[in-house]
This record gives structure tokens, C-alpha cells and sequence, in this order.
């Protein structure tokens, strides 16, 4: 195939397309309230399935380019999204051995790691300005769009990462 | 040399991720959030990309917000007009009534310009039926003797005398029309001044009778109330010579009046009442 060269990319290239849709994809009003994280659940299927393909170095690409499109300060994403890839290959196997619905809850949980994290480097720099509700919301949207996007992932798992294709 | 290779490949994971967190950590903490190239317009570049990408997905997006603003203001103005229509519905008797308010109006304004006689007094009533059929015309009045209707008194419109009551019950009262068969009115023509009977043939038109052969009458003489017999004040119009004949027995004329009055058009009129009626002229009925 010609495009095979690519499939080792596949986990980069997934990541790089949440972020363009989480950022580009819907321009609506409620979707910066229930704007969804699917570059961290991306990042936290590929860290637990594919640990060899999502390391730090994707993790802060990621954060890069999610910073760049959104306009937030530069790094900010960096820094959390590199934290929770390290916190999700710390507890790799405990959350591997858990029951899908409550990956969910964990999901939603490193959401809210992300958003403190994220907080706090906030409040750090620039003091206690922060729009509450984009918080709360972030959380809850990633929990529900979770069980579609694993579905997505899954299967490119599948089909191309595993065989055929990844054993060639 | 190998040695450091040894320690980078053992420690490799531990020292990527020193490194992307120290980036990180710079970029956010030590550059304020700025890529160091800024100045090269790398972040304008992506922005412009951005930019461009978002502007292209949000298309169909704001497509089809134009659609629903276009959707509701449809159903809205669907709903104003019907409110319109139920409106409309609602007012259009209220139209006809209007108009039919504002020619009562009109002919009321007529009936309240007309002065009636010094010895007598208008009493405004409606007509309320006509009674007229093919041996008769009468018609019927919403005033009684409640409200001092007596027999014989006469009744006008702004044009001229249309008869005089001929029974008053308690709260309505009996008109014999001009027209009647029955009528008998003393008048005069006015120019001239010869007196004569006009009488109804119960057709449009009234008779005049025992006008003498030489009477100098001529066709659109106006023909009033003489005032004579104590019944009608004298002066009313009663209507025009339109024609004239020479009479069957050769002592009078016999001449064709058109009255003044629209028989059929009459719904409000004057009762002139005596201001000094007898009691005698109270009876129901007349003689």
C-alpha cells in the first residue's frame, strides 16, 4: 500500500486530527462550554495501548499545537498534556485491569488533572482570572463523547496497528 | 563517548521527559507564553491557516443558521399573518357597521337640522317595519303613546312629509304613507299658490285632485302642505308636478306629482306632535 509508511504514524496523525476538530471543527457558542478533550482521550488511548507510540515528546507536540490553534499562552497545554501522559504510563496497568464504564470516570478525572494543572499555572502567572464554566464543562462533554472516540480508535487499533499491517 | 550513548539510552525516557517538560515549562513560564520566533510571524502564519480552515468548516455552520433564522422568521410572520387574518375577520363587521353608523349619522344630522313649525314639536323615531302590501302603504314607528304619539300627526323626513299616524298603540305607532289609497293631504302649489288634494294612487306617484282647469300650474311645480284641515303644518314639501291632464268630467285638471321622499329608503323620520293636542286627538285610532 502506498500510504503504509504512514501507519506508524497513525497514533501522531489521530492526535493531530482531534485537535484540529476539537479546535476548528464546530465554531458554535455552546461548543466552547462543552468543547470536548479529544486530544487527552486520544493521548490516553494510545499512552495505555500504544505506550511505544505516545510518548512525552508526542504529548508536547500535541500541547503545542493545540496552544497554537486555540491561542492559549503557549506551553500551557504542553506541560499538562505531558503530565498526564506520564501519570497515565505510571498508572498504566491499575487502569488497563478497570471496567470500560469506569475508564470513563478515570477520563473524566484526568480532565479535571488537566484543568488544575492548568489552572494552577494560570493562576501562577497571571493571577486568579479563569471562565468557570469552560471547567466545568470540559469534563463532562469528554466523558460523553469518550465511548465514540475509544469506538474510532479501537478499530484503527485494530485494523492497522495490529494486523496485518503493524506485524509487516 | 560510548559511555555517555550507554547512559542517554538508559535513561532516555526519564531524560525526554526532562527536556518537554523544561520546553513546556520555558515556553509558559520564562518566554510569557511566546513561541521564540515570533517575530518571524510563525504564530500570524498559523492563524492566518487557522483561520482560513475555520472560516471554511463554519460556512455550512453559519449556512444553516441563516436557515433557521429564515425557517423562524417564516413561521413567525405564518403566525402574524394568521393573527391578521383572524383580525380581518374579526373587524369586518365592525367596518359595515361602521359605515352603516356613519350614514345614520349623516341622515340623523339632516333629521336634527329640520325646524319643525312653531306649533309643533319633532320627536325623532325610527322606522322600525314596513307594513305596506298590495292595497296599502304603511309602515310602522318605535314611538307610542308613551312618548306623546297621537293620531293624525304628521311625519316628515329632511325632504318633505311621507304621512301621518293613523293608530298609536302604547310603544309604536301606524303611518299611513302619502302613497296610500286612503291619504288625503290639502296643498298648494307653491308658485301659484292654487290650492288642491294630493291623494294616493298606491303607486310612486301622488294625484293631485280638484285642481281647477285654468290653475296655473306647470311640470316641476313644487307641491307643499297648504295647512289647511288642522293636520299638517303648512309649508312641508310634499313633490314636483311632473305631469299634467285635462280631468275626465272637464271642470278640473288632474296633474302626476313625484314626492320628495324615496319611500323605500326611509329609517328614521320626525313626528310632529301639537303643542297643544286636545285629549280628544288621543283616541287609538283614527276617524
Amino acid at each position: 500500500m502506498m500510504l503504509s509508511f504512514l501507519i506508524p504514524w497513525l497514533p501522531a496523525l489521530t492526535i493531530l486530527m482531534a485537535a484540529v476538530v476539537q479546535e476548528m471543527a464546530l465554531p458554535l457558542a455552546a461548543w466552547s462550554v462543552f468543547r470536548p478533550d479529544l486530544v487527552l482521550i486520544c493521548l490516553f488511548y494510545w499512552r495505555l495501548y500504544r505506550p511505544d507510540r505516545c510518548g512525552p515528546i508526542l504529548a508536547l507536540l500535541a500541547g503545542l499545537l493545540v496552544d497554537v490553534i486555540s491561542g492559549a499562552p503557549l506551553g500551557l497545554n504542553a506541560f499538562s498534556d505531558i503530565i498526564l501522559v506520564l501519570f497515565i504510563g505510571r498508572f498504566g496497568r491499575l487502569i488497563r485491569s478497570i471496567d470500560f464504564f469506569y475508564l470513563l470516570f478515570v477520563l473524566s478525572f484526568l480532565v479535571c488533572l488537566s484543568e488544575g494543572i492548568q489552572l494552577a499555572l494560570a493562576m501562577l502567572k497571571w493571577g486568579s482570572s479563569v471562565r468557570w464554566p469552560l471547567l466545568m464543562g470540559r469534563p463532562v462533554a469528554t466523558m460523553l463523547i469518550a465511548p465514540m472516540i475509544i469506538h474510532i480508535l479501537v478499530a484503527i487499533h485494530q485494523s492497522w496497528l495490529e494486523e496485518p499491517h503493524a506485524r509487516r | 563517548m560510548s559511555a555517555l550513548l550507554v547512559v542517554l539510552k538508559e535513561y532516555r525516557n526519564a531524560i525526554s521527559v526532562f527536556i518537554t517538560l523544561t520546553v513546556a515549562l520555558f515556553l509558559l513560564l520564562m518566554a510569557g507564553g511566546t513561541v521564540p520566533g515570533d517575530r518571524l510571524g510563525i504564530r500570524e502564519a498559523i492563524l492566518q491557516l487557522t483561520g482560513g480552515i475555520q472560516s471554511l468548516l463554519s460556512r455550512p455552520v453559519s449556512t444553516i443558521e441563516r436557515f433557521q433564522d429564515r425557517l423562524s422568521e417564516l413561521s413567525r410572520l405564518d403566525r402574524e399573518n394568521r393573527q391578521y387574518k383572524a383580525e380581518l375577520e374579526r373587524l369586518r363587521p365592525l367596518g359595515v357597521r361602521l359605515e352603516e353608523l356613519e350614514q345614520e349619522n349623516h341622515r340623523l344630522k339632516s333629521l336634527l337640522q329640520m325646524r319643525p313649525d312653531p306649533a309643533f314639536r319633532a320627536l325623532a323615531v325610527r322606522v322600525v317595519g314596513d307594513s305596506s302590501s298590495a292595497f296599502a302603504r304603511s309602515f310602522i314607528l318605535n314611538a307610542g303613546r308613551q312618548e306623546g304619539v297621537i293620531v293624525n300627526a304628521p311625519v316628515t323626513v329632511p325632504d318633505g312629509l311621507i304621512g301621518r299616524v293613523v293608530r298609536a298603540s302604547s310603544s309604536a305607532s301606524l303611518v299611513i304613507s302619502l302613497l296610500d289609497l286612503n291619504s288625503r293631504v290639502p296643498v298648494l302649489v307653491q308658485r301659484s299658490r292654487v290650492k288642491a288634494i294630493a291623494s294616493g294612487q298606491n303607486t310612486t306617484r301622488l294625484n293631485l285632485e280638484y285642481l281647477p282647469k285654468d290653475a296655473d300650474v306647470v311640470v316641476g311645480d313644487l307641491v307643499v302642505t297648504s295647512g289647511t284641515g288642522g293636520i299638517f303644518p303648512k309649508g312641508l314639501p310634499v313633490g314636483k308636478v311632473v305631469s299634467l291632464e285635462p280631468g275626465r268630467d272637464g271642470l278640473f285638471r288632474e296633474a302626476k306629482v313625484q314626492p320628495m321622499v324615496d319611500f323605500d329608503r326611509i329609517e328614521e323620520a320626525h313626528l310632529l306632535l301639537p303643542l297643544a293636542a286636545s285629549r280628544a286627538d288621543l283616541s287609538p285610532t283614527a276617524p
